[in-house]
Order: structure tokens, then C-alpha cells, then sequence
């Protein structure tokens, strides 16, 4: 049989040959298991092995196994007298083999749950079902099936391999994100440790607060203005966004600053798919929707981006200029999306094209149908995308 | 460190308390520790290499965030991570929520740079297909189990941690979940030689 390699402490090996011991695995077996914990493993299982004979040679008396078995079957009698496990267990009674049978019936499943475990595990460590099952000779049809079953899950489930590019990408973005929090990290720690006296400390803080809300709320909302998402300083930018749209008063303006909204959600899309992050970007696709939805209600324009559910129909009580200026943005946002050669940082080109493909399509399609519904001419047809603008 | 090496269980402990006081380069080896097997988890249950990659990054990114709330007091670090993983493939659910009709076959995209020819291409990707269906069979926590423990790598221990069950319950689980699995890819012509 294979060597095992696995790594565990002297008690779990022990467990572990104790079972087999029980299973009528020899001392030997199990030492062939594990070959390289013999010295320490030999005197235990010697001494179990010794123990266990003992154990099971003492036998009980003979009148009072007798009285214990009459007292014991009238009690099941009185509980359950349809049920036949008395006569199986009278049976089994006469016979200590019959007795461990059953009793091993009972328990049978739970074993079988621990032994395919076990299985499970050995082949997570590389071993074949074959091991597994010479282990376990007596479970082996039960067990081949299971394992079978669960080789062909496990053989799926490894097949998936990340790019190696991708890998390291995202590693070092993630350590960048770890440097930037270490830098901030470190920078609080002496701060508060030899700047700030008990004394000192209210009077440093108000100051601290208003310096806070004054200077670095405005830097930070600039050096945001690039974040996207999965940035640190990307809530900064949303937080700014959302204090800009409950400052904003009239539904002109606010349909306006949706539209604006969901041109900046496209340009961070665009960054993501530079980076290679495009489920990200499918992800970031609801927000651009979203904006628009919240453009469209704002401006008196019942939408709905399915063609097949109802037509996008005007019910604007807004004047035509108000309407036109929300065209006019709508029209420089739907740009964003509409540049030929997006650069692909990802080497399975032919995915990830007929993805960004899709991002494209219903990126343009949602601002085409607005601008088509804010229009007064509903001659123009907001599907004729289909046509032209998909880009390959 | 070696990244093929696997840590023990007080290696990781000891790189997390270490993450966990600022250190970038425990941050490093638990990143290289946990990458693949998040990776897979995920990729088995979304079936979609490309997502999967940006999920593992989010997963990351939010470990970073909040590894100073974790907390061992008996439960392992992998559990709190694949926890973090689980959470971010139901947001990434939720948001698509409006299924965009993508056919199976897009969704079922690449099978990684080592299948290389067309033929074990074509049927690796068969076989995602047919096993992710028979999946679909199990109950979500059968589903589950089986994740954690098949792509996930996770001890039984692990599992319990991670799904909030005891260990026998794991395991019992984990026996049904193959079993009904057998039935299912039995039946199907593309596993019935290989279960005969």
C-alpha cells in the first residue's frame, strides 16, 4: 500500500490505528501507515494491542447475563411489543458475532459517514480511491460508488485554475491596498501616543475636526475624483456624489446629475476593464442603470429598457429646453462607452471580447432609449444600435 | 516563503495575529496560503473562471478591511475567510439578480491555462456542465459541504465552522450529498463508463 504522508500529531495516528485495530488491522499495518513515527508508535499500539485483548477476553457471568437479558427483553416487550428487534436481538443474544452484526447495523451509517470522510480526505492529499478502499476492505462496495461520486466532484472542482497573470495582478493590487492602510496605520499611532496630552486633548480635537472638515474633506473629495471601485478612497467620491444629489433641488437638475452620474459610472467602468476586472464591471453596469432610471423619472419619462415589455414613452411636464440640456448630457455620457480598442490586460480574448460586447451593448442601448425618450421626435427608432455602434 | 508550501493550521494562526498587528508580509503568505483554494471554491460555484478571479480579489480586499475584528476563540481563520467568500458570491448573485439571459455556455468560460488541448477542453467543460447540474439536486447546504470540502479544501472541522453545523452533521451531510450526487451523474451518458 502507498506510504501516507500525512502529517498529524502522534495521538491522531494513534486514533487512527486503535480504529483499524478494531477493524482486525494488525500492529503491523498500521506501522506500515505510518513508517516514519515507528519508534514511537510500536510500544503504544503494543500496549493497546495488549489492552484490547484484555478487554475484550472478560467475559460476564453467566446468570447474570442471563437475568439482565430476561429483564431487558421484557422492558422492550412493554415499550414496543409490535416491534421485531426482540427477536433479533434474542437471536443475537446466543451468538456474540450475531450481536456485533447488529450492533454494527445500527451504527453502520454514521461509520460509513467517518470512513468516507477519511477517504475524502486521503484523496484531498493526493491518495487514489484504491488506497482508500484496500484501507477499508469491508466497506468496499458500499464505499467504491461514493467515492467515485465524489472523485469525479473533486476532478471539476480542480480543474478550475486561475491565469497566472491574473494572480499576480490582483496580488499586487492587494498589497498596495495593504500598504496604503499600513501607511495610515502607522500614521495614528504616534499621533495620539505623544501628541496629545489628557490636558490638551478636547481642545486639540475640536481644532483637529474643524481642520478635518475644512481641508482634508476637500482634498480628499479631489484626489477621489479617479477612485473606482475596490479603491480605499472610493466611498469619498460616492459620498460626495450623494451630498451633491440631496443639495440639488430642482427635478431638471437632478435628472441632469443622473445623467452625469452614470457617465462617471461608465468611465470607472471602462478603468475596471482596463484592469481586467470584468465581472466588476457587469457589476458596476446596475449602478450606470440605475442613475439612468433615476434621470428618467426626474425628468418625467415613464422607461422601461425591455423593448419587448412596453415602449419607452414620453410623459414629460417639463419644458423642451430643460429636456434638451438633459439630452445634451445624456449625449456627451453615452461616449464614454464607444471607444474603439478598450485594452485588454487578459490573455482568453475570446470571453472576454463577447463580455465586454454585451457591457457595450446594453451600456449604449440604456442611454440611447432615454435620449430616444426624452426626444420630441419619436420618429428615431433607439434600436437601430443594432446596426452600428457595437464594437468588436 | 515557498508558494507551493502548505501552512499548518498554527502557521496560519500566527500569520493572522501578525496581519492582524499591520504586518504586510504575513499579509503576503496568507494571500498565497488561501488564493487557490478561494479561487476554486468560488469558480465551482459561480462556474465562471473570469468572475472568479475578481470575486477572490474582493474577498481579499475585505479580509484586509476587517481582519482586525477576527477574532480565533475556537474558530478557525479559513472558516471567517471562505465565510467572507460564501457572502461575497450572494452579493454577486443579488446584484445580477436581473438575469441578463446569458446562455450556459457563456457562462461556462474558461477551464485554465493547463487544459490545453481542444479536446480536453471540450470535455473538461462538459464535465463542469454536467456536475454543476447534478449539483443544482443537492440541497444548498449539501451544495455547500461539498464546495468547502471538494474546491475549498476545508477539514472537516473547517466546514462545521464555516456552515455553522457540528462535525457529525458535516460529515452525514457530506455522505448524502455524494450519494445523491452518484445517483445523478449515474444517469448521465458522460460518467456512466467511468460509474459503471
Amino acid at each position: 500500500m502507498k506510504q501516507f504522508k500525512i502529517n498529524k500529531q502522534l495521538d491522531d495516528i494513534f486514533n487512527h490505528c486503535i480504529e483499524l485495530m478494531h477493524q482486525g488491522h494488525s500492529v503491523e499495518d498500521c506501522v506500515k501507515l505510518y513508517d516514519s513515527q515507528k519508534i514511537h508508535l510500536v510500544p503504544l499500539l503494543k500496549a493497546a494491542k495488549i489492552t484490547i485483548n484484555t478487554a475484550q477476553s472478560i467475559s460476564p457471568d453467566r446468570n447474570a447475563k442471563t437475568d439482565t437479558r430476561h429483564r431487558f427483553l421484557t422492558e422492550i416487550n412493554q415499550m414496543r411489543s409490535g416491534y421485531n428487534i426482540t427477536k433479533k436481538i434474542d437471536r443475537a443474544w446466543i451468538s456474540p458475532i450475531r450481536l456485533f452484526t447488529l450492533a454494527k447495523s445500527v451504527f453502520a451509517t454514521e461509520k460509513l459517514d467517518e470512513i468516507l470522510n477519511h477517504c475524502i480526505a486521503l484523496m484531498n492529499d493526493g491518495h487514489s480511491i484504491e488506497d482508500c478502499l484496500s484501507l477499508y476492505e469491508s466497506n468496499r462496495n458500499k464505499l467504491m460508488p461514493l467515492l467515485e461520486a465524489a472523485a469525479i466532484s473533486m476532478s471539476t472542482a480542480n480543474s478550475f485554475h486561475a491565469r497566472d497573470h491574473a494572480k499576480q495582478a490582483t496580488k499586487s493590487r492587494f498589497l498596495d491596498a495593504v500598504n496604503q492602510s499600513q501607511t495610515s496605520y502607522k500614521f495614528r499611532i504616534p499621533f495620539s501616543r505623544s501628541l496629545f496630552r489628557p490636558i490638551a486633548l478636547p481642545m486639540t480635537a475640536i481644532v483637529f475636526f474643524a481642520l478635518l472638515v475644512l481641508g482634508v474633506g476637500s482634498i480628499a473629495a479631489v484626489y477621489s475624483e479617479n477612485a473606482i471601485p475596490g479603491d480605499s478612497n472610493y466611498w469619498i467620491k460616492r459620498t460626495k456624489e450623494n451630498v451633491l444629489l440631496a443639495i440639488t433641488r430642482s427635478d431638471a437638475e437632478i435628472a441632469q446629475t443622473h445623467a452625469r452620474l452614470a457617465s462617471t459610472r461608465g468611465e470607472e467602468m471602462l478603468k475596471l476593464i482596463e484592469q481586467g476586472r470584468i465581472a466588476a464591471a457587469e457589476g458596476h453596469l446596475d449602478s450606470v442603470i440605475r442613475h439612468l432610471d433615476a434621470s428618467a423619472q426626474h425628468s418625467g419619462v415613464s422607461l422601461t429598457l425591455n423593448s419587448v415589455d412596453a415602449p419607452p414613452t414620453k410623459i414629460s411636464v417639463h419644458t423642451d429646453e430643460q429636456l434638451g440640456l438633459l439630452k445634451v448630457t445624456l449625449r456627451q455620457g453615452k461616449e464614454i462607452l464607444r471607444i474603439e480598442n478598450v485594452p485588454l490586460n487578459m490573455e482568453n480574448q475570446f470571453d472576454a471580447t463577447d463580455r465586454l460586447d454585451r457591457i457595450r451593448y446594453e451600456f449604449e442601448l440604456a442611454f440611447r432609449i432615454l435620449i430616444w425618450a426624452v426626444d420630441n421626435s419619436n420618429q428615431s427608432d433607439p434600436f437601430w444600435i443594432n446596426q452600428s455602434v457595437v464594437t468588436k | 516563503m515557498n508558494r507551493e508550501q502548505k501552512l499548518t493550521k498554527d502557521q496560519v494562526d500566527r500569520y493572522v495575529v501578525l496581519a492582524q498587528k499591520g504586518e504586510s508580509s504575513a499579509f503576503e503568505v496568507l494571500y498565497d496560503h488561501f488564493y487557490d483554494q478561494i479561487f476554486r471554491y468560488i469558480a465551482f460555484k459561480t462556474s465562471d473562471s473570469l468572475i472568479a478571479e475578481d470575486l477572490t480579489e474582493d474577498v481579499f480586499l475585505r479580509m484586509l478591511e476587517s481582519i482586525k475584528k477576527f477574532r480565533p476563540q475556537g474558530h478557525p481563520f479559513s472558516s471567517w475567510l471562505f465565510r467572507i467568500a460564501h457572502n461575497r458570491v450572494i452579493d454577486h448573485y443579488r446584484k445580477r439578480g436581473r438575469d441578463r439571459n446569458v446562455p450556459l455556455d457563456t457562462i461556462l468560460t474558461t477551464v485554465g491555462e493547463s487544459e490545453s488541448t481542444l479536446d480536453n477542453y471540450v470535455e473538461t467543460k462538459l464535465a463542469m456542465r454536467e456536475v454543476n447540474e447534478a449539483m443544482k439536486s443537492l440541497t444548498d447546504l449539501q451544495r455547500e459541504v461539498l464546495n468547502l470540502r471538494f474546491a475549498g479544501g476545508l477539514s472537516i472541522k473547517e466546514t462545521a465552522k464555516a456552515v455553522n453545523r457540528n462535525e457529525n452533521s458535516v460529515k452525514a451531510l457530506q455522505h448524502s450529498a455524494v450519494k445523491k450526487l452518484r445517483v445523478l451523474l449515474q444517469t448521465n451518458q458522460l460518467f456512466s463508463e467511468q460509474l459503471a
